[in-house]
């Protein structure tokens, strides 16, 4: 079968985004290979040698730029060029995927890139691994564990590649100052070969071609960083970074549900996580969450903060480091508790409960939900000014949220507006039909 | 295949253009079915014996008005949607507003309120820290432009008027550069352009004020002194280099073909630059190249970074590099990538509706026609190989550049601000002739 395609045609800035979302991430990763899918992502970046050029050279000497993410359920390749280069971005697109043959010395080296990546990330990361793997047991960030990528071979990122980088679990998003039909026409001529070549496929799953969106029934809750590479020269598409820095780690899967052992932190400090509704069952509920947490920064926990001397800091993310609806993987909402000396985890932990109980028990006034969608909607419209970012959005929507028509990028502030104070409160409520996951952050002198 | 083509609400009509009764130089940028409005005001903001007020003024612009506090305005803006910023440039200070499309009135009015009854909180006493010392890079920049074009100018001098100021002496500063004569305010919108005139006019009819004259001085000397000088700075954990070429600015003509020549010469994967001292010989951890323009001057600026102990290696590279690519020209295949490689760098400028705002408005400002970028890419495209070689012999002669570096070794500095050749010890700080 050939890859999907999603075409926007928007003229008037003589670019064009072309965006290749794959149904594979770090939830993926073969036993003993952590960060597979990180790899095979690096590697899908040939570079060049005696005679040809590199693929990010390639673009760059088009006047474009490219780039890609790593997530937990799915790995993206966005790529924006003057739109008179969309026949040859095409063209490159296809032959990395066609060509796929990575040396041995080349994996050898990228694992070391990618070796640097997760040290250089890993003080920011920490607390959200922490949290959403003690949430999601067995959860795992989609950056790699650098012992078990210094072990992977050629071969196994070829069988990796070849098990999942298949137009039946891709989506191939092309928006900006082009024609449909053109673009059909492209696609067709370099991507028709796509899957039908490349020798044997292993048995398995994943090689089905059948729809994008992963059962969740007996797979392991993979948990995932969005991974973003610096090629080229970058792209507006994306993500925020998390504030907190933990400063040590015990080992990744450890969390009772309760409290655990303390986590060294850079103060004293409580982490907690609710679980997130997931998209794919609704967008409606999911987009409430995402107001209710905006609602409670903005004016819930400052409020709670001036009321009480117990706590001297409070925040609350919505989505895995602070992302929502980029990816349909497990989620989580992470709320942050500065304690003042003398504040235990209990008494934290209860005037948080308060909080989300008096929003569960009574509806947030009109002046908390106003600013808090205006904000919402503003943010994702700046978001999807970039042709990248809507690319990487109408990936998304067609790959990982297939059934709910508002998850295209024009159609999330709509959403995000409909969403009423009841629903707020009704979001609060149903997260406190689960416990969450608490850990207790303990203050460690530098 | 899923197609998506949005309508197009509103045909597209031109830009309108106009100086309102109180001086301000009114854009209104239309942008049909935009669902934000992009706002720019531009304020010239050269830096005067004043840098630590301006630094201050720049901070807390935008954020508090007399009725206001910072709270009030933040949440008036979050109902809005809005987003206020402030950004310094070397010449301009520039407030930055993205609202959503329906609330632009009131976010004009708040603009109104936060430009006519500011409010600055009291610097803190003692003061915030003095700023830090300038780092290697700005002892470099200072030494560098100091030398190539003479001074005392607002860009090569360290800054004078480091104590910290009086709220009283924020609020004069405030009346002498927030004013709306000589200033550019851009408006990007979906709502019909004569209605966002009007509402400007309403919205910022008291605003008075201006000229302020923070103009940025040009330079003493219009085209750079050549030579090579030698910073050294024992604590450098890098070698830096930095050069200063003559150049002509967009948007003359010849720019066009020089632009060419310099894409050829460094900032991207295959430049002559990054290929040379990156790809062959593994000196530079970063190299870069561009026309650097203000109303200053104009240069041709290569930016170099090496290990520590490798300027002299940097500096000898890159002049062998600019004498090669001025004597011989690019290759056809050169020219044909730095055509395509610079269409697609100009229309980056452009992608998305902020950046165009924000491209547009500094246009306005520095007298730049506002339809130049939009035209950039045809004439790139008709500007020949011989034209690019041409420019290149021209402006690349490395005889006609001033190659500045910083390193461990060399000689030391005398002072505290940035060294300079004319104080430096050894002859080998002074400009000396190079390369012919």
């Amino acid at each position: 079968m050939s890859v999907p395609l999603v075409v926007e045609e928007l003229p008037g800035r003589g670019l064009v985004a072309v965006a290749l979302t794959v149904g594979a991430g770090g939830d993926d990763d073969p036993p003993g290979r952590h960060g597979m899918a990180h790899l095979v992502e690096h590697l899908m970046f040939p570079r060049g040698d005696e005679g040809d050029a590199g693929h990010v050279a390639l673009v760059e000497e088009a006047g474009g730029m490219c780039n890609a993410e790593t997530h937990r359920d799915h790995t993206v390749f966005h790529t924006v060029v003057p739109a008179d280069a969309l026949p040859d971005v095409l063209a490159w697109e296809a032959r990395r995927l066609l060509r796929f043959d990575p040396a041995p010395a080349t994996v050898r080296s990228e694992a070391a890139v990618i070796a640097e990546e997760i040290r250089a990330a890993d003080a920011g990361n920490r607390l959200w691994d922490i949290v959403l793997a003690a949430l999601h047991p067995g959860a795992r960030d989609a950056y790699g564990t650098t012992e078990e990528l210094r072990a992977a071979t050629a071969g196994e990122a070829e069988a990796f590649f070849r098990r999942h980088y298949r137009p039946g679990r891709a989506v191939l998003s092309v928006v900006g100052d082009v024609t449909a039909g053109r673009v059909a026409e492209l696609v067709e001529r370099e991507f028709g070969d796509w899957g039908t070549s490349g020798g044997a496929v292993p048995p398995g799953r994943g090689s089905d071609a059948g729809p994008p969106v992963r059962e969740s029934v007996g797979r392991s809750s993979g948990a995932g960083v969005p991974v973003r590479e610096s090629v080229g020269r970058g792209s507006g598409a994306g993500v925020s970074l998390p504030e907190a820095e933990p400063r040590a780690v015990p080992a990744k899967g450890v969390g009772a549900p309760a409290s655990g052992t303390p986590v060294p932190y850079h103060r004293d400090a409580v982490a907690i996580g609710h679980a997130l509704a997931d998209p794919r069952a609704g967008l409606g509920p999911y987009l409430a969450q995402v107001v209710l947490c905006e609602v409670l920064l903005r004016t819930r926990l400052p409020r709670l903060l001036a009321g009480t001397g117990a706590l001297d800091a409070a925040t609350v993310r919505c989505g895995y480091q602070g992302q929502w609806l980029a990816s349909a993987a497990p989620d989580l909402a992470l709320v942050l508790l500065g304690r003042a000396p003398g504040t235990g985890t209990e008494e934290a932990v209860g005037r948080w409960l308060d909080v989300l109980g008096a929003l569960a028990a009574a509806p947030p006034g009109e002046d908390e939900l106003r600013p808090a969608v205006a904000v919402l909607r503003a943010a994702w419209h700046r978001q999807a000014d970039s042709l990248a970012a809507r690319a990487l959005a109408h990936g998304r929507a067609e790959l990982l949220f297939p059934r709910q028509e508002g998850a295209a990028p024009d159609a999330v502030p709509a959403h995000l507006a409909a969403v009423t104070a009841a629903d707020v409160s009704a979001t609060a409520r149903a997260l406190l039909t689960t416990p969450p996951t608490v850990r207790t952050l303990e203050g460690v002198t530098p | 295949m899923k197609v998506l083509s949005p309508p197009r609400p509103v045909p597209w009509r031109d830009t309108l253009r106009t100086v309102l009764a109180n001086g301000l130089d009114t854009v209104v940028v239309p942008a049909p079915g935009a669902p934000l409005a992009e706002l720019r005001l531009v304020l010239p903001y050269a830096r005067t014996g004043h840098a630590r007020t301006q630094e201050l003024l720049a901070a807390g612009l935008g954020t508090a008005t007399t009725s206001r506090d910072r709270r009030e305005v933040a949440e008036l803006a979050a109902g809005l949607g809005a987003e206020v910023s402030t950004v310094v440039t070397a010449e301009h200070l520039v407030l930055s507003v993205s609202v959503l499309a329906e609330g632009l009135p009131a976010a004009l009015d708040l603009l109104a309120d936060l430009l006519l009854h500011p409010a600055y909180d009291p610097p803190a006493v003692p003061g915030p820290a003095a700023p830090a010392p300038p780092g290697p890079r700005t002892r470099l920049r200072r030494a560098q432009l100091r030398h190539a074009f003479g001074g005392p100018h607002p860009l090569s001098d360290d800054p004078a008027g480091t104590a910290v100021p009086t709220v009283e002496e924020l609020h004069a500063l405030h009346r002498r550069a927030v004013v709306p004569h000589g200033a550019v305010l851009l408006l990007m919108t979906g709502e019909e352009p004569d209605r966002v005139l009007a509402r400007v006019r309403e919205a910022l009819a008291d605003w008075t004020g201006g000229p302020s004259g923070l103009l940025l001085p040009p330079f003493p000397r219009r085209t750079p002194t050549p030579g090579r000088l030698a910073l050294h700075d024992p604590a450098a954990d890098q070698a830096l280099l930095l050069t200063a070429g003559p150049a002509v600015p967009a948007p003359d003509p010849a720019h066009t073909a020089l632009h060419l020549a310099q894409v050829v010469l460094g900032g991207h994967a295959t430049s002559r630059l990054t290929q040379r001292l990156r790809e062959r010989h593994g000196l530079a951890y970063a190299v870069d190249a561009r026309v650097r323009q203000n109303r200053a001057g104009c240069w041709l600026e290569i930016d170099c970074a090496g290990a520590p102990g490798t300027g002299d290696r940097l500096a000898a590279e890159v002049t062998a590099c600019l004498a090669e690519l001025a004597a011989t020209g690019p290759t056809p295949e050169e020219a044909r990538r730095a055509r395509r490689y610079a269409a697609g760098f100009t229309r980056f400028a452009l992608a998305t509706r902020a950046e165009e705002a924000s491209a547009l408005a500094g246009f306005a400002a520095s007298g730049l026609p506002l339809d130049w970028l939009a035209h950039y890419p045809d004439a790139l495209a008709e500007v020949s190989d011989r034209q690019i070689a041409e420019s290149a012999a021209a402006f690349l002669d490395p005889a006609r550049a001033l190659v500045t570096t910083l390193d461990r070794t060399g000689p030391a500095p005398t002072g505290r601000s940035a060294p300079t050749g004319r104080s430096a010890p050894t002859g080998r700080s002074a400009p000396t002739g190079h390369g012919r």
